[in-house]
């Protein structure tokens, strides 16, 4: 890949080294075991390094074409391609979605009691396409464990990526019987939504989530190294999952965490021995993928782009901005589910102050509440692994920050990261 | 069933001005508009529909699907005449706003000043249909209220609130009574108004109030008004309150869904999804009527309406005529409504309880794409009629856009919707 001199594109190199002394630091202290970045303004590569190792066992080094687990970083891909669907007519985005699940059409919405025991409520009204792209159905995630409804999901194993042998539709089926968390469209909650997507878009095309993505996305994008599997001759690249020590006993059960050795990061799930080299039982539209950042930013280019890829389009223009528009009355953090769950700790991958979110991600839309560098409009996401994007149409700007370490909230390495970026802009494009 | 004579599409070529690329739409993608049209003919949920588009002045689609009525089944033809309902009302409301451009009135005047019926209005407050309580209104409805239905006038059709009932009791909606538009408005000042005029939004008879407004103002028929001053101007030869004779075999047929049927009636005829509501030949529209319904009574092409909201799109401007200034035209598509249709609705409003989407002189008006859960634009205007015709102009991507079809109950589909979502998806630039 080409990288362009910072200058070119207003940006300043002797800033940017920042960017490299934030990921080597991290990986000097035992933090993290590698990472690849990567920086483009105005269509142009301007960075794009590996650091550290894709394996502590081994002490291979990180490439910069690593294979990564993107888990939530799926969202976006899910999210247009269900707007590819959109725009073919199948749906508006006030349809029920019943009407492509018929089990979802009497859902009721839980309203006190335990998991053994509670009482229900109908709904103000059926859930919509729109609400599954923004979180606002009223499903939840059984990861949060912050309501009596995670609790249920738990019980009932609906852990997409987790709970091995669940299939989509056994999923869908199982959360037809779960109460909702709340009425839908009356509160922002990180959920199972986008796996529900996912199903929606194999009941409408008639293919696995993993065709219509290659056939409508990967393949237009030449995402060669993208998908729910790793493949044999790729295998070299995929890096190791660690996670946090405090994310033992809830991550690894089975691990003594008595006997842990005195590190911060340990081995979760080994490249070599993953279960990603099988396909999956279903094909998670909220989390399945593994992905490189040359790959990502592809898919990411295009957005900036408004769904062009070359002379072809994904997406409309249309589409697009429509996307990245707030959808929410105001930012994340006044509408979250806060009077439904017991804690609001982990609420999904961004900060909810000051972020909206549009159909598939955030949306900065109040800086000062946010409390950190950008600009208003900035969309982005990030992964369980503590990956993470961010996309500023007005800077032209599109950054990725890769790694694998579980869980991303133990660190502040993303706004670190963020801020890194847009420091080492000299030239901007917004007026003052 | 599939219908194979509604397979037919005819796609004139000639009357393009330029390539759908040339003004950055894409011709693939705008065949999603041909999707979606054919799906509803096929599935014998609309008869025929015409659809056009233009961007940047140029017209770069114009298609004829299905047929022109069940009867004869004939191919739906580009000329074809269309009842289009509440498209009348943007119609008026230029018309209206002439006379404003001419110092007649200001948007804040009282209607009491034109007629004198509507002094003092009261409001419904509680009670029945035979013994309604009533309090005096807060203010008098201005020209401003029948402009963007924040009246205090109602339908009598969308909604089942007392007021709505007397308005039925009243015959207010009776197309087949011998009444003028006149005779209308005078029984309408009698019945109690849903609520005090500014403070609500409800979908009305304003419109056909302003129509009998600009008659008593020129001292002429609406029709002969909007003859010389719109219809001529703009070279709309084929928009009028009636068909005649000559043009028959142009009218298309109106079709009334078997979900509004009356259920017996329905089941005499099991497998029968539309059932004829409207004959060209001897409905309604085959004389000239005694109302002039400025809300809802005129007949157009997709070819007439297009010159109008092309007008519309141009600031008021048609080639040398200028109808009125574009500063008329922005004051008209500004939101003019505190805040969106969804807080602004009178309650039960039916359908029309929009989120995201403000009201303006005349016409709905996109505030916020995301809010109002479709493709679209900030600033974008539109309407549509009872019978599922719909247009839209963006003059910010420089777009105006509709489409035709002739089925009732409105509202039964939301193929206004879909078609903006067919259109704006296939813009890639």
């Amino acid at each position: 890949m080409d990288i362009i001199k910072a200058e070119k594109v207003g940006m300043s190199s002797e800033r940017l080294n920042r960017i490299n002394e934030l990921t080597d630091s991290y990986i000097q202290q035992g933090k993290l075991a590698g990472t690849v970045t990567m920086l483009a303004r105005k269509g142009e590569v301007a960075h794009l390094r590996a650091s550290g190792q894709m394996s502590t066992e081994t002490g291979e080094s990180m490439k910069e074409d690593s294979i990564f687990r993107i888990y939530s970083m799926t969202k976006p891909v899910t999210s247009v391609a269900i707007m590819i669907l959109y725009e073919r007519g199948y749906f508006q985005l006030d349809t029920p979605v019943s009407k492509f699940i018929p089990e979802f059409k009497d859902l009721q919405v839980f309203d006190g009691g335990t998991i053994d025991d509670y009482k229900t409520v109908k709904p103000q009204r059926e859930m919509n396409m729109a609400d599954l792209l923004k979180h606002t159905s009223g499903l939840t995630y059984s990861i949060l464990v912050a309501s009596v409804v995670d609790r249920l999901y738990v019980k009932n194993n609906i852990m997409p990526a987790v709970v091995p042998g669940l299939s989509l539709e056994g999923m869908v089926k199982q959360l037809s019987q779960m109460p909702l968390l709340f009425s839908p469209g009356t509160a922002w909650n990180y959920s199972v939504s986008t796996d529900v997507l996912g199903y929606i878009v194999e009941v409408i095309s008639g293919k696995t989530l993993a065709e219509f993505f290659k056939e409508e996305i990967f393949d237009p994008l030449g995402m060669d190294d993208t998908g729910f599997q790793i493949s044999p001759d790729k295998i070299n690249r995929f890096t190791s999952n660690y996670i946090h020590r405090l994310a033992v006993p809830s991550l690894m059960p089975n691990a003594d965490l008595d006997s842990l050795p005195d590190k911060a990061i340990f081995l979760m799930d080994d490249a070599q021995k993953s279960a990603y080299a099988k396909p999956p039982s279903l094909y998670s539209g909220g989390g399945g993928l593994i992905s490189t950042a040359a790959d990502y930013y592809k898919f990411l280019k295009m957005l900036l782009d408004q769904g062009r890829v070359g002379k072809d389009f994904i997406l409309s223009p249309k589409t697009v901005q429509l996307m990245k528009m707030n959808h929410l009355p105001g930012d994340m953090k006044s509408f979250l589910a806060t009077q439904h769950v017991s804690n609001n700790k982990v609420v999904g991958e961004i900060s909810p102050e000051g972020s909206g979110f549009g159909l598939g991600f955030s949306v900065l839309i109040d800086q000062a509440k946010a409390g950190y560098t950008g600009s208003v409009g900035i969309y982005s996401w990030g992964g369980a692994a503590s990956t993470f994007f961010f996309i500023d149409p007005k800077e032209e700007l599109v950054a990725i920050f890769l790694t694998q370490f579980m869980p991303s909230s133990i660190y502040p390495i993303r706004n670190q990261f963020r801020t890194a970026v847009y420091q080492s802009i000299i030239e901007s494009e917004v007026e003052s | 069933m599939i219908n194979a004579n509604a397979q037919k599409i005819s796609i004139s070529t000639e009357r393009l001005t330029a390539s759908p690329e040339e003004v950055g739409i894409c011709s693939s993608r705008l065949e999603r508009i041909n999707d979606l049209t054919s799906s509803y003919i096929n599935q014998g949920k609309l008869v025929g529909t015409i659809s056009a588009v233009s961007r940047r002045n140029q017209l770069v689609h114009i298609q004829c699907s299905g047929q022109m009525d069940l009867e004869t089944g004939r191919p739906m033809q580009e000329d074809a005449i269309f009842r289009i309902y509440s498209m009348t009302k943007p119609v008026t409301s230029i018309a209206l706003m002439i006379l404003y451009e001419r110092g007649h009135f200001q948007l804040d005047t009282p209607i009491s000043n034109f007629i004198p019926e509507f002094k003092n209005p009261l409001v419904f407050v509680g009670g029945t249909v035979d013994e309604p309580i009533t309090e005096n209104a807060k203010r008098e409805i201005t020209i401003r209220d029948l402009l963007t239905q924040t009246s205090g006038l109602t339908y009598g059709l969308f909604s089942a609130t007392p007021v709505d009932q007397m308005y039925a009791r009243a015959g207010i909606n009776v197309e087949h009574n011998e009444d003028t538009v006149g005779d209308l408005v005078r029984r309408v000042a009698k019945i109690p108004l849903l609520f005090s005029p500014g403070t609500q939004w409800c979908y009305s008879v304003a419109t056909d109030v302003l129509g009998h407004l600009i008659e008593i103002i020129t001292g002429q028929p609406l029709d002969k008004f909007f003859q010389k001053e719109i219809f001529d101007p703009l070279g709309m030869v084929d928009t009028s309150f009636y068909v005649p004779v000559s043009k028959q075999d142009r009218f298309t047929t109106n079709y009334l869904d078997r979900s509004a049927m009356p259920p017996e009636q329905a089941e005499e005829h099991p497998d029968q999804q539309l059932f004829l509501m409207d004959d060209p030949r001897t409905g309604y529209y085959s004389k000239p009527p005694k109302k002039l319904m400025g809300g809802g009574g005129l007949v157009s092409t997709v070819s007439d309406y297009m010159k109008f909201a092309s007008m519309l799109f141009n600031k008021g401007r048609s080639g040398n005529a200028q109808l009125v200034s574009p500063k008329t035209i922005e004051l008209m598509t500004s939101n003019h409504l505190n805040g969106d249709l969804k807080s602004m609705c009178f309650p039960g409003g039916s359908g029309f309880d929009l989120p995201g989407i403000g009201f303006g002189l005349g016409f709905g008006v996109m505030l916020d794409p995301a809010k109002a859960n479709n493709l679209g634009t900030p600033g974008e205007f539109y309407w549509g009629g009872a019978a599922h015709t719909t247009f839209f102009v963006d003059p910010k991507e420089e777009l105006v856009a509709m489409m035709f079809t002739q089925v009732f109950p409105p509202m039964l589909y939301d193929t206004d919707l879909e078609f903006k979502r067919a259109v704006y998806q296939a813009i890639i630039d």
